[in-house]
């Protein structure tokens, strides 16, 4: 009898479980659901914000064609914005205007409007956004030169059927070869901005009206390099029109200045958060022809603190080098004089750039954005004298120097540049 | 002297496990947040003075337990300080592992109700975690504990695995001041020592050990193990957010698992990070529950636990319900339930032992005038 009451205890603590396993009151549908790809955030009157939110349409996905639309021409995407105070509510707003329910749980983008950034400390906002459950802080944050609903509205990747797409894999080519914008989560956002010892970047785009004009002759001049655009003077020429390049700079939570494309890799090299990218050099022989250059990460940036009182910090940086192309046809491969010239110029234009964008962020920006306060914070004991040392209004008299070493290891599938060309160059490089 | 209630018997892996999970259980709420709060940039350093003045409270007990074999806690007591203060101290006891069980139900009850099942009401979370946390009660702390032996394996590996694939997110900058809040770390770092009060449950569930020679080994590991993993999750919520982002996370290690990103292709893994949680969590409602209900007894000296646990349960229930929100439960932690955890593992310990020392030096010249 015992035996049956136990068993008889047990069936109803069991049936007493299953309406957990249909969720309970959570329940919820697919089907049902509006799934956010990118929210975008704008400034409003009266102090509201604009709310764009791109939800992903599902039945596009079945026939993917390059127009930025699937089969039937089923748009990939529905775009709603609202104005409100906050993501929660704009989030109750667009359910009105929406059959499914919006979730933001799967949002992979988020745009900030420059506009916004430059007018208002986005720290509260953003970390108030943060609190909301649904709010995902590994969402990729991007600055919009100009509009993010407009962005939102006019962006329609030719490659990929869903918006959020494009970010993605732009993201991954930037991290892994182009190093041209930086790469940047909220909640990384989040803790630099409400950091003491440092501050933030976040990388532009915007959908660009700048067009590469057509040239029919070849135009010698002097060297200049190619990364060295803001994301609103990139000139191209493609048919989808959106451009990601350099980044906005933050100090305490509102946008000071941009960075341009060279000046992001430089910063990407100086925090030790890149892989490898190419690029080009005027040639230390003959400055008008470019050597061209693949860089790739070797070490971790040293940042050593000498001094405190005054602040003092020096970085060094270990690079390794590939020639990718010698345009002036010298031997910087197999002559060993000239491979050690072609280092020491090479150290000497890189750390120059280095130090001019120490020099910008100081000067300009008055931003730590490299994060030498971090190394700087290892001095101090407890965190009160940390506090009493007010990092951020002694960066800009700080003195910080970059010195960075590259390491050629390889040339490409050639050694030496072709005999013939070498000889007609080198004259005409002497006639200059 | 073996006592009635304890027909359920406990050995070497069930302390390590059931320990390891009650008090490295920790790991997975706020309390690594009251640490931050605490210390500053200084969690880790305080959880070592921390665990230094708990590894104290945990010697003495132990040297307690052995000077008395085969007895528990309120046992012992009854013999130093006479059965009415033995009877006082039980109820305190039995009030603070109520609390402890009443803090951690409503706490985990109104985490999951606001972050997994937002419109389920919250007595039903609640009584589904009561539910399924008190029948193994029922059956009794072997059959507690020898769960945990089997569950222990896969909360420990995921956790690992959480916390190793964040390691990319770590930033061994926010570490330093490595003093945090400065001196004031050393009083915060022995009130924190409260944290681990649930090691006096070994003295609770003396008389339940199969061989009383493995309490000391056992509840050693197990205070191992707990250090590591509590200061594993100390340096992860550390290194992962800032100081003063750090101080406010209501669950750091859930929010930096939301965070994992392995190559595009391993994200999301707060999911299986929340089933760990909830999982080690109905344990730790079980272990504390069954504690509960094994203090009341052995104050009261009930023959058996059973006809009790109902009541026990509907308590616990109603107690649940009454914290108004979660600050108010971080607050009833922190102003009540750390102290006492204090006084459990620390000064109830060691003020038993000066007493025993004071009685066995009593007994020697007894002994002594006889001669």
């Amino acid at each position: 009898m015992k035996r049956y009451k136990r068993r008889l205890l047990m069936w109803i603590v069991l049936a007493l479980f299953f309406p957990e396993l249909i969720g309970c009151w959570d329940k919820k549908e697919l089907e049902e659901q509006g799934f956010v790809s990118i929210i975008g955030l704008d400034p409003s009157k009266n102090g509201l914000h604009q709310y764009t939110f791109s939800i992903i349409n599902p039945l596009a996905s079945n026939s993917p064609s390059s127009s930025g639309k699937g089969s039937s021409n089923v748009p990939t995407s529905k775009v709603i914005t609202v104005e409100a105070n906050g993501l929660v509510p704009a989030i109750s707003i667009a359910n009105s205007l929406t059959s499914k329910n919006i979730t933001v749980s799967h949002a992979h983008i988020f745009l900030i409007s420059s506009h916004l950034a430059r007018q208002q400390d986005l720290r509260y906002l953003l970390i108030e956004m943060a609190r909301y459950r649904e709010f995902r802080e590994d969402i990729m944050v991007y600055v919009v030169s100009g509009s993010a609903s407009e962005f939102i509205e006019t962006f329609k990747p030719t490659l990929e059927v869903y918006n959020y797409k494009y970010f993605d894999l732009a993201m991954r080519s930037a991290e892994s070869s182009s190093s041209l914008f930086p790469v940047i989560n909220l909640k990384e956002v989040l803790t630099r901005m409400s950091s003491v010892a440092e501050e933030t970047v976040i990388p532009m785009t915007m959908i660009s009206p700048h067009k590469l004009p057509r040239v029919t002759h070849q135009q010698n001049g002097t060297f200049s390099s190619e990364s060295n655009y803001e994301v609103d003077s990139l000139p191209k020429r493609s048919d989808s029109k959106e451009v990601i390049i350099g980044a906005a700079v933050f100090r305490k939570g509102k946008m000071v200045g941009q960075l341009s494309g060279k000046d992001v890799r430089i910063f990407r090299i100086l925090q030790g958060n890149w892989k490898q990218f190419s690029f080009s050099m005027p040639d230390p022989k003959k400055p008008r022809f470019p050597i061209m250059i693949t860089f790739k990460k070797k070490t971790n940036p040293e940042i050593k603190v000498i001094s405190t009182y005054p602040p003092k910090v020096e970085i060094h940086v270990q690079i390794t080098g590939t020639i990718t192309g010698i345009t002036s046809g010298i031997d910087y491969v197999t002559n060993d004089a000239l491979r050690n010239e072609l280092t020491r110029a090479t150290n000497q234009y890189i750390t120059i750039m280095a130090n001019d964008l120490i020099k910008k962020s100081q000067v300009k920006f008055n931003s730590d954005i490299l994060g030498v306060g971090q190394k700087m914070r290892h001095k101090f004991w407890t965190w009160q004298s940390w506090q009493d040392y007010k990092w951020s209004s002694r960066y800009q008299e700080a003195t910080i120097r970059a010195k960075l070493n590259v390491d050629y290891q390889f040339s490409g599938y050639t050694l030496r540049p072709y005999e013939g060309i070498t000889q007609d160059d080198m004259k005409g490089g002497t006639k200059q | 002297m073996k006592s009635q209630l304890s027909n359920s018997h406990i050995g070497y892996p069930e302390t390590v496990a059931m320990l390891a999970l009650v008090v490295g259980g920790k790991a997975f709420d706020y309390t690594i947040t009251m640490i931050s709060e605490a210390a500053g940039t200084a969690g880790v350093v305080q959880h070592f003075i921390s665990a230094f003045f708990a590894a104290i409270g945990i010697f003495i007990m132990i040297s307690l337990l052995k000077a008395y074999p085969g007895l528990h806690l309120l046992q012992i007591l009854s013999i130093l300080f006479g059965k009415p203060i033995a009877k006082i101290i039980g109820m305190t006891l039995f009030v603070t592992v109520l609390m402890d069980t009443v803090i951690v139900l409503a706490s985990y009850a109104l985490l999951i109700q606001n972050i997994l099942l937002p419109t389920t009401p919250l007595y039903v979370v609640t009584i589904l975690l009561l539910l399924t946390t008190f029948y193994p009660v029922y059956l009794g702390i072997e059959t507690i504990t020898r769960s945990i032996i089997v569950i222990i394996p896969t909360v420990l590996t995921i956790f690992a695995l959480a916390l190793s694939l964040s390691t990319g997110i770590f930033h061994t900058d926010y570490l330093f001041p490595i003093f945090g809040n400065g001196w004031s770390i050393v009083p915060s770092g022995f009130l924190m020592s409260g944290f681990y009060g649930e090691f006096l449950f070994v003295s609770i569930l003396a008389a339940h050990y199969r061989q009383t020679h493995t309490i000391q080994r056992s509840t050693w590991v197990a205070f191992a193990l707990s250090f590591v993993i509590l200061e594993v999750a100390v340096f992860a919520s550390t290194t992962s957010f800032d100081y003063p982002i750090n101080s406010e996370q209501v669950l750091p290690l859930y929010q930096l698992a939301r965070t994992i990103h392995v190559s595009r292709f391993l994200q999301r893994i707060d999911a299986l990070f929340a089933f760990v949680a909830l999982i080690a969590v109905i344990v730790r409602i079980g272990v504390l529950s069954y504690i509960t209900t094994l203090v009341f007894a052995q104050v009261w000296k009930l023959p058996s636990l059973k006809p009790i646990i109902p009541g026990i349960g509907i308590l616990i229930y109603y107690l649940s319900l009454l914290p108004k929100n979660i600050v108010q439960l971080i607050e009833l932690r922190k102003e009540f339930l750390i102290p006492l955890g204090v006084f459990s593992l620390v000064m109830l310990p060691s003020l038993s032992y000066v007493m025993y020392l004071i009685r066995g030096k009593k007994k020697e010249q007894e002994q002594g005038d006889l001669s």
